[in-house]
């Protein structure tokens, strides 16, 4: 028991307030450091820049009808959609199956776990220049491992029709460690009365999955999928580095086209109204996800 | 059965060797001269190594400060985020707030991670000039706290939603306050949450490359992978010097996540309440 | 008790750590005049400026700091201080295609004045002509706003060797004559190319095809820039002939950038190609090129019209948001002079931008200078980029409809016409045309 009673009374509010206290600090930091870009955000998309007087004029939602009518605008969309999709489906597949795989007591399996990690820890940047090198047609060492079997001629991030493809591959190599640890954390976290009971019951590998491990999973599978699809749809470094949007804008996503016009052109007006729109795409595909995330809430 | 595990075994085994070739083909990369580094056929073993590119790196371009750097700004900023997030996140999880604030709260968390970093970086230039944050490791230390929080609030409200709320009220019943409840019960059971979660904000920190771009002039404040970026000049890039910085990269963080990953345990036996 | 230890550790650990954060970039302030902050590249270049700096720091008691960037970022670092006039910087080494959105948006000093000061009336006569000449806006007659320090132009580097064998000893003297000799040696030679072609779409393809274009006496703009002149006959045969030193490459060529074109060279699998002078010690190094001894330099060959390369130096300017402009101003005048010059030289291998420099007897007999004859004569007969602000925007663009026209997907007609349309209606958008 606590002698004094002031001491008493503070800690009993904190206690009453806790639930306000503990999220003060995020918010605090939160606030401090994105109020000012949303407001530059909302406040930029209804200006438009000269780029050789510097002066500001209002177009209202001029940047947003130039938008609809800019052939790059739609191009960049559809790649952001095409490398966003792909990439996470197979991440997501590749996370899963890895996950399950390693969870069980099989010889090296903290090796295993270890090694598929590495991709992840390397800076963007390092993976996408060790891509470079092993994509040269001429001088990589893919091409020359495929023309052992027959394979030639493919060109990889120099062609048009392999160049998104080949960032993809990149993606997924680097981003799969990513679906495989939530998801690792999150079979870990599932607790094993359920398959004590069901193996009690006799249920087979299969169903067991389907009914128990699935349905338990679901909330990390929901997070890891929401996170990695918010962050492949504002990718931005591999593909500079890689192939800058080339060729001809076949990898050019939304990142690299809004980074075109606000820094190469000092566009500001528009890249942010693009920004704009990018922010409420990803505001809504997340709604989707967060709605089921509800469902399996407490409350 | 035992066939299907040995596939599976050698699945597995394929699989992860894809994985790792590149970072196999980097650390050789960062030993080869340059005029081998796109020899054909491929050469796997350099006959002649050179430790030339990193011997570069470490006297003359200084990276011992990159990798300073980083160390403080990557573990300050996952010490950061990870109290101040899993904190927020307990709460969000466990406590009903007044008009729906759990679910807008928590919706305004992650939106903050929504924005496409380019437009970002203006405005946020301009407040850390404002207050001569710019070139200061602090700085980035803010600025990747506020894009790793959304994250870990995230992450560790998904985890605290799993444990019954039933520990907690357990514990307090029996006289301890909610916090000691949460530290005592709660924390070591989000073990597995915690460490998924605390590896992925340093390797984030680790490699972020853009605000540190921004926000950083000299190496006063840069990091690796800026010093990583300097390889690639104008006319070319320097291959070697560039792997041999990429596996300087990697090494800490590889260390840091062989260790941490054998936490991944699973949690305590549930027993407790049925009993 | 044992927890409470725990806990402690761990808070000293903290402090600890949080107070090595704070601790960062303080130097000793002592006694200094002042001090100079220069935004420069991360290449051999940007160390030359920042030894520079830094050497005059020491002489004159002036604290100094570089902030070296990557090439694209560097821009981007200027842009943003530039435009929120925030005063970071107090020196910046800037390209020259960027100069003219620089100096229209009224970023840059004036430098004349400062010339005045010292009894000049502004650049030396010793600097190159076309250099001097980017440096002024307008175009060679405006007001000062930089000083020429690195000599860059295009090169057209060829395999001595490979030529000779196939019977031309000297550099090709116009385009005809070189792609008879590339045929050659791509249809002889297995594996080896005769051309190596820069196809990336944006600046490095237009980097690569305007040489071409001005040879066939193409002209982007009218003088007065009221007209555009992309859709023209002559960019026509100069396209036709450039997707001819395509079909000369090695594949993949419409994706390749200075790194790859490097390695072609490096290697022997090219023997010819329009480059940059910066690789020029590269090929004399055994630990990188596998043709050492065996690279020539010459001019852009002709076409219809003179070859003529791209001039791109590296030009440095005093930002007009700056606090210590005279003394920014003090160290370009000390570090652009004729000595500094060669000195820069035969220490870092940079290419200078004054006549006495090129042709100093002591450099010139050197092996790895060797080139500066040819280097002046790219120099001094160069054309610039079209000196409009918005060229970034008008480059790209161009860019993609060339490297398109290179990947086949479009004809070069096609290509010309829609560049012509769209580069109009850029060009209206920043006012340059009604």
């Amino acid at each position: 028991m606590k002698t004094n009673s002031t001491r008493q009374l503070r800690i009993s509010w904190f206690e009453k307030n806790i639930q306000w206290m503990l999220i003060v600090p995020t918010v605090i930091l939160l606030l401090a450091l994105t109020v000012y870009p949303l407001v530059y955000l909302v406040i930029g998309m209804f200006h438009t820049i000269n780029i050789r007087t510097g002066e500001r004029t209002f177009v209202g939602l001029g940047n947003f009808i130039e938008m609809v009518q800019d052939p790059f605008f739609w191009n960049a969309m559809k790649n952001t959609a095409i490398y966003t999709c792909s990439a996470v489906a197979i991440e997501f597949g590749l996370g899963l199956f890895l996950a399950v795989a390693l969870s069980r007591r099989i010889v090296g399996r903290n090796i295993f776990r270890s090694l598929i990690l590495t991709p992840m820890m390397l800076p963007p940047i390092v993976a996408a220049v060790i891509f470079k090198i092993i994509y040269m047609p001429d001088f990589g060492i893919l091409n020359w491992f495929l023309a052992l079997f027959g394979i030639e001629g493919i060109i990889w991030e120099a062609s048009v029709n392999t160049a998104l493809i080949s960032l993809i591959i990149v993606d997924v190599w680097q981003w799969t460690p990513f679906m495989f640890l939530i998801l690792l954390a999150g079979l870990q976290a599932i607790p094993l009365d359920p398959y004590e009971a069901a193996e009690v019951d006799g249920a087979t590998g299969l169903q067991i999955f389907r009914d128990i491990t699935f349905p338990l999973l679901k909330p990390a599978v929901l997070i890891a999928l929401l996170l990695r699809i918010m962050d492949t749809f504002r990718i931005f470094d591999q593909i500079f580095i890689m192939t800058g949007g080339g060729p001809a804008n076949a990898t050019e996503t939304m990142s690299i086209y809004i980074y075109r016009h606000g820094f190469r052109f000092s566009d500001v007006g528009y890249a942010t109204a693009m920004s704009f729109v990018m922010l409420i795409i990803t505001i809504m595909i997340s709604n989707i996800f967060i709605k089921r995330l509800r469902t399996e809430e407490v409350f | 059965m035992k066939v299907r595990s040995f596939f599976r075994y050698l699945v597995i085994i394929l699989i992860t060797l894809a994985i790792i070739f590149p970072v196999i083909w980097l650390v050789s990369t960062s030993f080869k001269n340059p005029v081998d580094i796109f020899a054909v056929p491929p050469i796997f073993i350099p006959g002649n190594p050179t430790t030339d590119h990193y011997a570069t790196l470490f006297f003359e371009a200084d990276i011992f400060k990159y990798i300073l750097n980083s160390v403080i700004v990557a573990s300050i900023t996952t010490l950061v985020s990870l109290l101040a997030g899993t904190l927020a996140a307990y709460s969000l999880a466990r406590f009903k707030f007044p008009l729906n604030l759990n679910f807008h709260l928590s919706f305004w968390v992650l939106s903050t991670r929504m924005f496409p970093p380019i437009v970002t970086i203006i405005p946020l230039f301009a407040m850390m000039r404002f207050f001569g944050l710019v070139n200061t490791r602090i700085g980035l230390i803010l600025a990747y706290s506020a894009f790793n929080l959304p994250f870990v609030v995230w992450m560790m409200r998904g985890f605290f939603m799993e444990i019954p709320k039933e520990l907690e009220e357990a514990a307090m019943v029996d006289g301890d306050s909610r916090m000691t409840a949460f530290r005592r019960i709660i924390l070591p059971i989000a073990k597995p949450g915690l460490v998924a979660t605390a590896v992925f904000t340093m390797i984030l920190s680790w490699n972020e490359f853009l605000f540190a771009l921004i926000l950083s002039q000299t190496r006063a404040a840069a990091t690796l992978p800026i010093g990583i970026a300097s390889t690639v000049t104008q006319y070319e890039i320097k291959w070697g010097q560039m792997s041999a910085a990429g596996v300087i990269a990697v090494v800490p963080v590889l260390v840091f996540a062989f260790i941490v990953q054998r936490h991944l345990v699973r949690g305590m036996s549930f027993g407790a309440i049925k009993g | 008790m044992k927890l409470t230890i725990k806990l402690f550790t761990l808070l000293v650990l903290i402090i600890g750590v949080i107070s090595m954060a704070f601790a960062g970039g303080q130097q000793g302030q002592g006694e200094m005049k002042g001090k100079l902050v220069l935004a420069t590249l991360n290449s051999s270049e940007g160390q030359t400026t920042k030894q520079a700096l830094m050497k005059y720091g020491e002489l004159n008691n002036v604290e100094v700091e570089v902030v070296e960037a990557p090439y694209a970022n560097l821009f981007e670092k200027q842009v943003l201080d530039l435009s929120q006039n925030t005063g970071l910087y107090d020196l910046i080494l800037l390209d020259d295609p960027w100069f003219t959105q620089y100096a229209e948006n009224e970023w840059l000093t004036e430098l004349t004045p400062y010339f005045k000061e010292k009894g000049e009336s502004g650049l030396s006569d010793d600097f190159i002509p076309t250099s001097a000449a980017i440096c002024h806006h307008p175009y060679k007659t405006g007001k000062l706003y930089a000083v020429p320090f690195f000599g860059n132009a295009q090169m057209f580097f060829y395999r001595t060797d490979l030529f000779t064998k196939y019977g031309l000893d000297r550099a090709p003297a116009n385009w005809d004559e070189g792609m008879q000799y590339m045929e050659k040696i791509t249809n002889s030679e297995s594996g080896v190319f005769g051309y190596v072609l820069r196809g990336q779409q944006g600046n490095p393809v237009v980097a690569q095809f305007m040489p071409v274009f001005w040879s066939f006496g193409g002209q982007m703009f009218s003088v007065d820039k009221s007209k555009v002149q992309i859709d023209t006959p002559e960019a026509l045969a100069a396209l036709n002939f450039f997707l001819k030193l395509k079909d000369v490459s090695p594949p993949g060529a419409e994706s390749f950038n200075a790194q790859q074109l490097a390695t072609h060279m490096f290697q022997g699998t090219a023997a010819s190609t329009i480059n940059w002078p910066a690789f020029v010690p590269q090929f004399e190094d055994p630990k990188q090129s596998k043709i050492v001894g065996k690279i020539g330099y010459s001019k852009i060959p002709d076409g219809t019209a003179t070859g003529s390369s791209e001039i791109g130096h590296w030009i440095a300017a005093i930002p007009a948001g700056s606090k210590n402009k005279d003394l920014a101003f003090d160290f370009l005048y000390w570090a652009t002079t004729s000595d500094k010059q060669k000195e820069y030289a035969r220490e870092m291998g940079t290419p200078p931008t004054r006549v006495s420099v090129f042709t100093d007897p002591q450099l010139t007999k050197m092996q790895e200078f060797k080139h500066y004859p040819i280097l002046y004569e790219c120099i001094a007969n160069s054309t610039p980029r079209p000196r409009i602000s918005n060229w970034n925007e008008v480059e790209n663009t161009f860019g993609i409809y060339l490297s398109t026209a290179v990947a086949g997907r479009i004809s070069p007609k096609e290509a010309l016409e829609k560049s012509q349309a769209d580069v109009e209606k850029l060009m209206k958008q920043a006012g340059y045309m009604k």
